[in-house]
């Protein structure tokens, strides 16, 4: 047996056997919601489970939450936690679990998902009242499913976290972190749910189906923002591509760049939207070059002064043009900032302040750029090994890289175990100095 | 209508509004408190406005009307609060944004008013139809005035813009019905309100409001998004014009023809989109040309452009208009060529219009005749007799 499947077997074992535990005995102690609305909510758990939409840094959004609130409350103080235990169920598996006929998943789901909606419906049911719902008692309930939705946020995400800690053997998650972002919203959802509970006890069955069309609505919204950002991006990415398939030796250069820039932030503490900036910065970072003819950019060895300049004219012309895209307005900042050198010199795009360092992106990006430049095969010369590529990146930590940003790069590429470069030191004396005068013009 | 003329128009009718709105309210027994809270409820509706999928911005008014129509007593209290927030809305605006009244305002608001007072007639009979069961009967009534609302909002606009003759019907009721998710998230979260109000009181604003603020963030994040989707390809769409390999301005030219043509033919909203994307990108296969100084074949230019759109996924029907924009609709001795649709004829014929216009200084008559002695093969004649209605109506060619 696999290392891999064993560690899959025990985190399925584990969270299956709790689960099932914790149902057997809540079977015993309360009361299960035999109701229709047991069926509508665990259908409508599964509906929009299915439709989350990626966020941003693989964080999905749906108001999921929302919906075991709900429930929660409208099964009442002896069901609230049975009832939203099992509506969870409905969300475990997934349309694509069942086509690729994976068990893993939708194991660890079911179990992640009853253990955190359980204690979630535990917190509520103290919040409920014992006898007939009065409007006296809404705002209890708000407060209640506020930190019922809060306890089920904090409980999933610590569950994923240790299942894809044990599985993966990625130490680099820091869920607590992320938890931060997610509170308001997750309060949010949580107090609606209850509120909207409260609703539905008070005046009827007739405001479920507006509630649920109106967050329908508003999450298909957000899905074709989701979908439309990534088209932003792919779309960049795609462009810069296929001019770079065109070119044998800078072929793959931004996408490298682009994950090179990606591990050394997020090893640097960046998150979110932030994290993204950095990425897409690091995709455009060279597109000031497909408006220079491509025999410039395909010259042997290094430019002449007035073609640097005739390039670089080039290269702010396009700055001008997507800085007038609001979307992409900080990473060209970014992009055109990581021409400078950490101490202040060297070119200045809009993003350079003489005398002064780049941003702090524009200084990863710097890293990442000059590394792949080095383990990359260019016109002049052959790619240098990965021990040289890093051993220059420290030599020049505090003049032209910033020492963070360099030993952050190295820390994320090593636990990444991936190689870059030449795999031999065969590299001659010639091609060491073309490396130098590469990194110079870099 | 005279600048001053159509200011003293718009000014009489405020007078009006408020002078009825006030008559209608004289005597409906609600206090001041009460009836400046609706005022200023229907008000604060009509200036707040979400951007709408079809890039326009829809207000808030509709919805406060239905909850005004299921929670005031009387059709006459309800057009007179809907009147006096008008008028206090038009005087917010009149005072911060200095925004003239226009005739599709006036057109929409007594719409409108006209769909609240078919829906309070039908109030009594669809609540009715729901014996026992008041609740269901509003749920009905939201359906209702949804639907009523919706066919006079496409109503108005098709009267605000097709006289102007830039676009046609089908356009846009097309663009209308693009709008139905803010529509739907409006009057739901407003039945909800008119239902939840009566039982829980002030709860009712957040149930219904925070559900219609998340969409109205959606919305808002839609089309932003979608803008600035558009600034980018804008921005790409230029990258030959800084290189030096194609004449300043020739995407952007060829955009606004081919998709002003595209709308006057009643082409659905998205395909418009698609098509302004490909009339902008058309030329972008001139950044993998090696010298600047030799000018490769154009089917050529077409391929490798496609192929570089082709890399993003979003945009591959983008990439099948540039693919084909280049080639004849038909050949010497065979029937026209159903493989090259309508999009790429449009480009063709804008683009070389655009040439002819910005690189060889023709004016509309020449570049126009220009595409008439190609039309055996090149152009299509009914895309090219579309180019001269267009340039008719935008004042270019006289009649």
């Amino acid at each position: 047996m696999s290392p891999s499947l064993r560690s899959r077997l025990l985190i399925a074992g584990m969270y299956g056997i709790a689960a099932a535990a914790l149902l057997a005995v809540l079977a015993v102690k309360t009361t299960f919601p035999f109701q229709w609305e047991w069926l509508f909510f665990g259908v409508a758990f599964g509906a929009f489970q299915s439709l989350a939409v990626e966020v941003n840094d693989r964080l999905r959004a749906s108001p999921t939450v929302m919906i075991v609130m709900t429930a929660a409350v409208i099964f009442g103080r002896d069901s609230a936690a049975i009832g939203a235990a099992t509506i969870v169920i409905f969300g475990a598996i997934t349309p694509i679990d069942l086509k690729e006929r994976r068990w893993f998943q939708p194991l660890v789901n079911a179990g992640q998902f009853v253990l955190s909606a359980a204690l979630a419906g535990a917190v509520i049911s103290v919040a409920l009242p014992t006898g007939a719902f009065e409007t006296s008692d809404i705002g209890r309930v708000a407060l209640g499913s506020a930190i019922g939705a809060l306890l089920y946020g904090a409980a999933n995400l610590s569950l994923v976290t240790l299942a894809v800690r044990t599985v993966f053997r990625k130490s680099n998650l820091k869920p607590w972190a992320r938890m931060r972002s997610l509170v308001p919203s997750q309060a949010l959802m949580g107090s609606l749910g209850g509120l909207l509970g409260a609703t539905y006890l008070m005046v009827g069955p007739v405001t479920l189906p507006l509630i649920f069309t109106v967050f329908l609505v508003g999450h298909l919204s957000m899905r074709a923002v989701s979908q439309l950002r990534e088209a932003h991006e792919s779309t960049l990415g795609g462009f810069i591509k296929a001019l770079e398939a065109k070119d044998l030796y800078t072929r793959g250069h931004t996408e490298r760049v682009a994950y090179f820039s990606q591990i050394t932030a997020e090893e640097m503490g960046f998150r979110g939207d932030a994290l993204d900036r950095v990425r897409i910065a690091a995709l455009i970072h060279d597109i000031g070059k497909l408006a220079v003819p491509r025999t410039l950019i395909r010259k042997k060895g290094p430019l002449s002064e007035e073609e640097y300049q005739h390039m670089q004219e080039h290269a702010h012309l396009v700055e001008d043009i997507l800085n007038e895209v609001e979307f992409l307005a900080p990473m060209v900042e970014i992009a055109s900032g990581h021409h400078s050198r950490f101490d202040g010199g060297g070119y200045g795009g809009t993003g350079h302040r003489s005398g002064e360092p780049p941003v702090l992106e524009s200084r990863i990006l710097a890293v990442a750029d000059a590394f792949d430049a080095m383990t990359s095969t260019r016109s002049y010369r052959l790619a240098l090994t990965q021990e040289y590529a890093i051993a220059e990146l420290r030599r020049s930590a505090g003049s032209q890289f910033d020492p963070d940003c360099v030993e952050a790069f190295v820390r994320a590429l090593a636990a990444t175990g991936e190689r870059y470069g030449s795999p031999s030191l065969d590299n001659d004396d010639e091609a060491r100095r073309g490396a130098e005068q590469e990194a110079h013009i870099a | 209508m005279p600048k001053r003329m159509g200011r003293f128009f718009s000014v009489l009718l405020w007078v009006a509004a408020v002078a009825v709105g006030t008559g209608l309210l004289v005597n409906s027994g609600r206090t001041i408190v009460g009836i400046s809270a609706w005022v200023g409820t229907m008000a604060l509706a009509n200036l707040i406005r979400v951007p709408s999928p079809s890039g326009g911005r829809i207000s808030l008014i509709g919805g406060a009307g239905l909850v005004g129509v299921v929670l005031l007593d009387s059709v006459l209290m309800l057009a007179g609060v809907f009147l006096l927030g008008l008028a206090l809305a038009r005087l917010v605006s009149a005072l911060w944004q200095s925004q003239p009244s226009t005739d599709s305002d006036l057109l929409g608001t007594v719409a409108g008013l006209g769909v609240l007072i078919l829906v309070e007639v039908a109030d009594e009979w669809i609540t009715g139809s729901f014996d026992g069961e008041p609740q269901w009967g509003t749920l009905g009534l939201v359906l209702f005035a949804g639907f009523a609302w919706f066919i006079a909002d496409a109503f108005v606009r098709i009267l605000g813009a097709v006289p102007v003759g830039k676009t046609s019907i089908r356009y846009v009721w097309l663009t209308a019905l693009e709008d139905w998710p803010v529509m739907v998230a409006l009057f739901a979260s407003a039945g909800l309100f008119a239902l939840a109000e009566p039982v829980i009181g002030w709860w009712a604003l957040p149930v219904a409001g925070v559900p219609y603020a998340i969409s109205h963030v959606s919305f808002t994040l839609l089309a932003g998004t979608r803008r600035t989707y558009g600034q980018m390809i804008r921005a790409l769409s230029r990258l030959p014009e800084v290189a030096g390999l194609s004449p300043d301005g020739h995407a952007a030219g060829t955009a606004l023809l081919a998709s002003t043509m595209a709308r006057s033919m009643g082409m659905h909203p998205d395909d418009v989109t698609r098509l302004e994307y490909a009339a902008l990108l058309h030329d972008i296969g001139r950044i993998t040309v090696e010298d600047p100084s030799e000018e490769p074949e154009h089917s050529d230019l077409a391929r490798w452009g496609a192929e570089i759109i082709r890399q993003a996924p979003y945009l591959s029907v983008v990439a099948d208009h540039v693919d084909k924009h280049d080639d004849p609709y038909r050949r010497p001795g065979e029937e026209d060529d159903p493989s090259i649709g309508l999009e790429p004829r449009i480009i063709k014929v804008a683009s070389t219009f655009d040439r002819a216009n910005r690189i060889h200084g023709m004016d509309a008559v020449e570049a126009l005749e220009v595409l008439h002695r190609r039309t055996a093969y090149d152009f299509d004649p009914a895309v090219v007799a579309q180019l001269r209605s267009v340039l008719r109506r935008s004042g270019r060619l006289s009649a």
